[in-house]
């Protein structure tokens, strides 16, 4: 979920908590007390899970590793290509090998721009 | 990814003593000697120490998933010292052995799967090696994905 969407969740929820009809007036200030504090306390804690996820998901990519998979997927793409070249009449393998370059395509479409990837 | 695993698996068991972690050191130190007689040429001799490694008994402490990435681990890379020394159908074995212990999305499968290919297609068993190229780059690729959503298992 990216982070717009989960301040968005997280000011829905509040509108639905503000909009579900309130319990019964505590009886005493010091219940009433009681129940603001909860009321903060879980707020506190809702807003803590949004910002730890949040951190988790801006954690910056691993450049290297996803270099190192994106290399791999296109030089498997390259392999079943030559296969399928060498194999003509075989519709099966051409197949596969318009697959295979489509995965390649799609993985290096999905290089974040963050990262800067030597073609190999 | 040579012994990278048997060094996390290490590192992990370090602090239990016993069966299991000497398992894994002796693992890693079999990948350590088997670099060394690389470096030296010596390819045969490196595949004999790790064969050895892959032949001795595991002890039944060592979590299931931490021998077969062990194992998996060194059958990748027996099978990759086959296809240098130009014997396909023992990487073949090798690769298959490998695969034999079960097949999961990970880095290890991704691997296997590219060398047995390559010896597939090293025999002239295109159609084979294209599906196990096939099968080890969709593996990469749910890696790939993992990577990018910030899990980069393994």
């Amino acid at each position: 979920m990216s982070p717009r969407l989960l301040s968005a969740a997280l000011l829905a929820t509040a509108a639905c908590a503000s909009a579900v009809p309130r319990s019964p007036a505590p009886a005493t200030a010091s219940d009433a007390e009681r129940a603001t504090a909860l009321g903060h306390e879980q707020r506190a804690g809702e807003l803590e899970r949004v910002l730890s996820a949040l951190s988790v998901e801006e954690k910056p990519p691993d450049c290297p590793r996803v270099c190192e998979l994106v290399d791999q997927i296109c030089d498997l793409s390259q392999r079943i290509c030559l296969i399928s070249g060498r194999h003509a009449e075989d519709a099966d393998l051409g197949a596969r090998c318009a697959a295979a370059e489509l995965r390649c395509r799609r993985s290096r479409d999905r290089i974040p721009p963050s990262c800067s990837c030597q073609p190999h | 990814m040579k012994a990278a695993w048997v060094w996390l698996v290490a590192g992990a068991l370090a602090g239990c003593g016993g069966r299991a972690a000497r398992w894994v050191e002796e693992a890693a130190d079999a990948h350590a000697q088997a670099d060394l007689l690389v470096r030296r040429g010596e390819r045969e001799q490196a595949s004999r120490v790790l064969e050895e490694l892959v032949s001795r008994p595991v002890p039944a402490q060592v979590a299931a998933q931490d021998r077969r990435a062990v194992l998996q681990d060194a059958y990748a890379r027996l099978a990759g010292l086959a296809l240098e020394e130009r014997r396909p159908s023992q990487a073949l074995r090798y690769a298959d052995a490998g695969l034999g212990l079960g097949e999961t999305r990970d880095v290890f499968a991704s691997s296997l799967r590219t060398l047995r290919g390559r010896a597939h297609e090293a025999l002239g068993q295109d159609a084979e090696a294209a599906r196990d190229y096939e099968a080890a780059q969709i593996v990469a690729e749910a890696l790939l994905q993992e990577a990018l959503s910030g899990g980069g298992a393994r």
